[in-house]
């Protein structure tokens, strides 16, 4: 393991930032936190960069120790590179000197510097006074320069939130692709899923200072372990449901069935059940026995337009339907379910 | 063409013209010019001389003043806000007279010439002068963003690396800036350089012209200073201009991670901060105490008088200094050479105020003759009896202080919130009363408090130039000085003192304010 | 949003304090005064004469400048009178053209001719001798300034910069009397003897003959007296343990520099203007300047008291001429230098 974090407790004052948190990623594998302003990424990347001390757990980097309850290697000697929100280059020294700020040696420098010039495509700008550069380019340095080092853990805090919507993807599929060319293990956090479900090998929604899942992207879309996750992640409703055998639920909108096994110790048959659905997992049934529901609202997104949908009985579900059906507030439609991944929680009493 | 355009061209000659009226008005000619030839060699060791204690006197001015900004910015200790307030406090005590405080005492324990010295001056100069540094260089930590050293550590740096690395290089144009007024100040003291028998340039230009008459000599050694303070001034300038740094396209989304510091570490930062309170401060404070106990009763009469002038002065030379700086700012920044005005605003600090005293003289004769020819009146009777030329000579002194500190107002600003301000229907008026003034309010606070210090101890030129009548704590304090009677220096000296700490308490407020904005 | 209203407020008192001070520099009754002294006597002197006259006077204590700010206000300057403190700055105004002639009869009674211009375009106030002081312990005492630079007395001397014009004047008087050779030879001396190299005020080389640092010092005398007559306990113990020496040259004569007077070309009150200056040669304000400043009197007939009249009395009255002396400074600055008593 490159990375290891193990039940790592960190306070504010008293105030718990981080609570008995817990994850890992292999060498070379990319690692994305997801969660919202406040979870507590930022602390989680500062404990890993040695930067805040933490208060229990065991934080190793490539099998060392580097945060223990009593150990704190300084953030100098852990050879873990970081790229900051803003890109936060150093306004008095130019492209070049940037890139080489962390390159300890300097017979390595040269070689090093036109290595990253060449993959990070700024092998005209070394020269280049770090304010004449647009924003990408300097994503781009910024990124160069925490590689410089060869460091054994790349961190990347929000580094694309402050490029616009176009720039971003691109940017992402350059640096990941720049990460995977390297063979950096990276661990990135971000408030933004679609950036995380492109950029992650693993990934996990951080709420709190607490993580329920870390699992592949895909596996944390449809195969939620937590309703906050299930929530958090994608659109999609939970709807109320029965759980009728052991591998058959029933919803308002008929008997879903699933390959798994859905019961569990907690859940038996005839237990009260929420079922995650997302809107792929609705179809357009009209005329095919579906279950009526109205439109109450819709959001057009080019190839698709997504439904808001509610039943006679009041349950909210979502529908992504081809926009060829242009339906508006107040239709009537027949829908059906058809759904692959069948996730049921416990319903709350 | 806009009025503004037409106005642009005759309004920068007529600003130029009036910062450099007081050199000009020393009347240098071709004899100075021949006795700078002549004299080259000695006026050469001069130079060395002075280069050496202006050089050492503002490295350690910039030594204490950034150790103690960072200190105070970066760290948290026990009493840290007091010291942060008492920091600026030894600017109130005119470097002459610490220097003659310290010599007092040294000589009570018979040590004077341990004291008096190059070294020793240099390090009387510095601890009296070093807040124009703490001032200056307090705000470019504050507004550093904490990313930057966090990625100095990541990429390698210890937390001393990063300092010397990044906060260091990025402080450094505040520093060199403070650090040059320093320089320049020491280069044209004069009391100080003969109390401690230091052969500097700015000595040899006062001891030659007023104490021997000697013009041309005096002006050839004041025409070397003035170059020697122009080439510093303008490689400073030069490294800032290629050190442009855009720091404020930085969004400060955090602001710099501040230690708590205990025990051993904590006791360290408290005694290199109050070291400099202590010693140019609180010593020569408690010596003046004990003085003014001692002091005749015609050194307290005078008091109000005293401070009756001084505030005059500040008002009045306060407002005319930043007025000149607004029109200077405005032609400076539609300038081609925004670096020459630049140098130009600081030529005030370019020569010792005695001989920039005699320069307003010559300035202001000149301007009443031309008033005459065209009016045919007199008007001298009224610069004689009014503080015009002496409010006009302070303005232009001290206009480097007051162009930098509009400079880093308008540093806060953002084309953005004037556009907003704009779509929001306000006027002009509006705009700078309701969004700029409050905006660039700190840094014109923390200006202001610096110019009304230096005006409030002044001395050649508020002695040469008041008018009857007309008195100030300086001169009250300089005339028991000068008599070598430092008892009677005491009260005024205080009340210097107490009037600095008053407008300290009243700036530092907003000066913190300044920080949060800055900060949020 | 106080502060705007705070401007026109200040304009406004600005413009009442020039009225005011307008008013009063234009007043008939009335004399000004530009000084390069002190005020702390002056101002007696200055009272005294408005309760024996009626003519009230203005003075503006300048430091240093005060001979260049009459020339370069010419016609329209309202200096009456200028108050200077050494005999070089007195040349400076008769070379410059600033002063008329104050030639009373009242002057001329009063002031030995060797104490005033010919003509009466400067005028003694004050004579200030500059003596040597060494400690109540000390057994060989100078009696000549030559003494001060014989050889085998190396680190006994203190005195203060070599360019300060009260040194200059003194070394300016020794050219004037022997030449640039043996001038030259003399400062050499001092410098070989120096025990420090020259530095502080006056009252610091006392003070350093009184810590040891010293053996002999030199300084002008009335320091030593205001030191001894302090309110500071220190300073009166440090000139209690240092006794005052009046040496003179070898052919005779100690050292005595001036504070004088001139009434100014363009004076608009020359009446009063002379008044002034009548007054201050009488023997009311002649006590003032030997009781308050403890300097001695130009007059031979005011009464000194105490020490200063012991000191007055080892003082060998010499008739040197003091013009001589004023045009003898830029030369004997520069043999300063090149001894190494200045830099």
């Amino acid at each position: 393991m490159q990375l290891e974090f193990s039940n790592v407790n960190h306070y504010y004052g008293r105030r718990q930032a981080i609570g008995g948190l817990s994850f890992d990623l292999r060498q070379g594998e990319i690692g994305v936190l997801i969660g919202p302003s406040g979870a507590g990424k930022s602390t989680v990347l500062n404990c890993i960069a040695g930067l805040e001390p933490i208060v229990s757990g065991e934080i190793r980097i490539g099998g060392e120790l580097a945060s223990g309850t009593r150990v704190h290697v300084p953030a100098e000697r852990r050879q873990v590179g970081m790229m900051f929100q803003d890109s936060a280059l150093f306004p008095h020294l130019d492209v070049a000197g940037n890139i080489c700020f962390g390159i300890a040696k300097r017979t390595d420098r040269s070689t090093r510097l036109a290595e990253l010039l060449e993959l990070c495509r700024l092998a005209d700008y070394a020269g280049a006074r770090v304010h004449e550069l647009s924003g990408g380019q300097q994503q781009r340095v910024a990124l160069a320069r925490a590689l410089a080092p060869r460091p054994k853990l790349l961190l990347l805090d929000e580094p694309f939130c402050s490029s616009d919507a176009a720039l971003r993807s691109e940017l992402l599929a350059e640096v990941r692709q720049i990460i995977k060319e390297e063979g950096s293990t990276a661990l990135m956090v971000t408030h933004d899923q679609a950036e995380a479900f492109e950029f992650a090998d693993r990934c996990g929604v951080l709420d709190s200072g607490t993580l329920c899942q870390w699992d592949s992207p895909y596996n944390l879309y449809h195969r939620p372990n937590c309703a906050l996750v299930a929530s958090f992640i994608g659109d999609g409703a939970l709807i109320p449901g029965t759980l009728v055998s052991e591998h058959e639920v029933e919803t308002e909108l008929g008997v879903v069935s699933s390959d798994q096994r859905l019961t569990t110790l907690l859940m038996e048959a005839g237990h009260k059940v929420k079922v995650l659905m997302r809107p792929d997992d609705v179809v357009l049934a009209n005329g095919c026995g579906g279950t009526r529901a109205q439109v109450f609202k819709r959001a057009f997104r080019g190839a698709d337009i997504l439904y808001g949908l509610r039943t006679g009985a009041g349950t909210e579900l979502y529908a992504c339907l081809p926009s060829r059906h242009d339906l508006a507030a107040g239709d009537a439609i027949e829908v059906s379910l058809q759904v692959e991944h069948v996730v049921v929680f416990p319903a709350v009493e | 063409m806009r009025p503004a355009a037409v106005l642009r061209l005759p309004l920068a000659g007529l600003i130029v013209l009036a910062v450099l009226a007081p050199l000009l008005g020393l009347g240098i000619d071709g004899a100075a010019f021949a006795s700078l030839a002549e004299r080259a060699p000695a006026l050469g060791r001069y130079g060395v001389n002075t280069l050496l204690l202006a050089a050492s006197a503002a490295g350690l001015a910039a030594l204490l003043g950034t150790a103690c900004a960072w200190l105070i910015e970066r760290c948290r200790f026990a009493g840290r806000d007091i010291c942060a307030f008492a920091l600026f406090l030894p600017f109130a005590l005119p470097p002459y007279l610490a220097a003659f405080i310290w010599s007092d005492l040294a000589d009570r324990i018979g040590i004077g010439f341990a004291l008096r010295n190059p070294l020793g001056a240099a390090l009387i100069m510095a601890l009296a002068l070093y807040p124009y540094v703490y001032f200056l260089v307090r705000p470019a930590f504050s507004q550093q963003t904490g990313a930057l050293s966090a990625a100095a550590r990541t990429l390698g740096c210890t937390p001393w690396q990063a300092f010397c690395k990044v906060s260091l290089p990025l402080a450094r144009p505040a520093i060199a800036i403070g650090a040059l007024l320093v320089a320049m100040e020491t280069a044209n003291d004069i009391a100080v350089a003969e109390d401690y028998g230091l052969a500097t340039l700015g000595y040899f230009v006062y001891d030659s012209w007023l104490n021997r008459g000697e013009r041309a000599a005096a002006a050839a050694a004041a025409i070397l200073l003035a170059l020697l303070a122009l080439a510093a001034s303008w490689s400073e300038t030069v490294s800032r201009i290629r050190q442009r740094h855009h720091q404020s396209q930085l969004r400060t989304f955090a602001s710099e991670k501040i230690a708590k510091l205990s025990g051993g570490k904590a006791l360290a930062a408290a005694g290199v901060c109050w070291l400099p309170v202590l010693l140019g401060f609180a010593i020569p404070v408690l010596a003046l105490i004990r003085h003014a106990l001692l002091a005749p009763a015609v050194a307290w009469q005078r008091l109000p008088a005293g401070l009756l002038g001084t505030a005059l002065l500040i008002a009045g030379a306060a407002a005319l200094a930043y007025l000149l700086a607004a029109a200077f700012a405005f032609v400076r920044s539609r300038s081609r050479v925004p670096g020459l005005f630049e140098m130009l605003a600081r030529s005030g600090y370019a020569i010792p105020g005695s001989v920039f005293a005699l320069g307003c003289l010559g300035a202001a004769a000149a301007a009443a003759s031309i008033l005459k020819a065209i009016t045919g009146v007199s008007l001298y009777w009224l610069w004689v009896v009014a503080p015009v030329v002496l409010i006009y000579a302070l303005a232009v002194r001290y206009l480097a202080v007051a162009a930098g500190a509009l400079e880093a107002g308008v540093a806060a600003l953002s084309p953005g919130l004037d556009k907003t301000a704009r779509s929001c229907g306000l006027s002009r008026w509006q705009r700078l009363r309701m969004v700029h003034l409050p905006l660039m309010a700190p840094a014109l606070a923390a200006g202001l408090l610096l110019i009304a210090t230096d005006i409030a101890k002044e001395l050649p030129l508020t002695l040469i130039l008041r008018p009857f009548g007309m008195t100030t704590l300086a001169v009250e304090a300089y005339g028991f000085a000068a008599d070598e009677d430092l008892l009677g220096a005491a009260p005024p000296a205080l009340a210097l003192v107490a009037l600095a700490a008053a407008g300290l308490i009243v700036v530092h407020r907003h000066f913190r304010a300044g920080n949060r904005i800055s900060a949020g | 949003m106080k502060k705007p209203y705070f401007v026109p407020g200040g304009r406004l008192l600005a413009a009442t304090l020039i009225a005011l001070a307008g008013m009063a520099a234009a007043s008939a009754d009335q004399v000004n005064v530009y000084t390069e002294r002190q005020q702390v006597f002056l101002d007696d002197i200055f009272a005294a004469f408005t309760e024996a006259t009626g003519i009230e006077v203005e003075a503006l204590y300048i430091d240093k400048g005060a001979v260049e700010r009459l020339a370069s206000e010419g016609e329209a300057s309202p200096a009456d009178v200028i108050i200077l403190t050494d005999i070089g700055r007195l040349h400076e105004v008769v070379k410059q053209e600033l002063s008329a002639p104050a030639d009373s009869p009242e002057v001329q009674a009063a002031v030995p001719a060797w104490l005033r211009h010919p003509q009466g375009l400067w005028v003694a106030l004050t004579r200030r001798a500059r003596l040597v002081y060494a400690h109540n312990d000390e057994q060989q005492l100078p009696a000549h300034y030559e003494d001060l630079a014989a050889a085998g007395m190396e680190g006994s001397l203190c005195l203060r910069s070599g360019s300060h014009p009260y040194n200059v004047a003194l070394f300016a008087a020794y050219l004037d009397r022997y030449g640039e050779e043996k001038a030259l030879g003399w400062l050499s001396g001092l410098n070989q003897n120096l025990a420090r190299e020259p530095q502080g005020n006056d009252r610091a080389q006392i003070k350093g003959v009184a810590s040891g640092e010293c053996r002999y010092a030199i300084a002008n005398s009335y320091y030593y007296f205001k030191m001894l007559n302090s309110d500071d306990s220190a300073e009166r113990d440090a000139a209690a343990q240092v006794q005052l020496v009046a040496p003179t040259f070898v052919d005779g004569g100690t050292h005595v520099n001036v504070s004088g007077a001139a009434i100014a070309r363009h004076a608009p009150h020359p009446e009063a203007a002379l008044a002034l200056i009548n007054f201050m040669v009488s023997s009311q304000a002649q006590k003032i300047y030997a009781e308050r400043n403890f300097e001695m009197p130009v007059r031979e007939d005011v009464a000194m008291t105490g020490q200063l009249a012991d000191a007055s009395a080892l003082i060998e009255s010499d008739s040197q001429q003091l013009a001589d002396i004023a045009q003898l400074r830029s030369e004997a600055a520069r043999l300063a230098v090149e001894a190494g008593l200045a830099k």
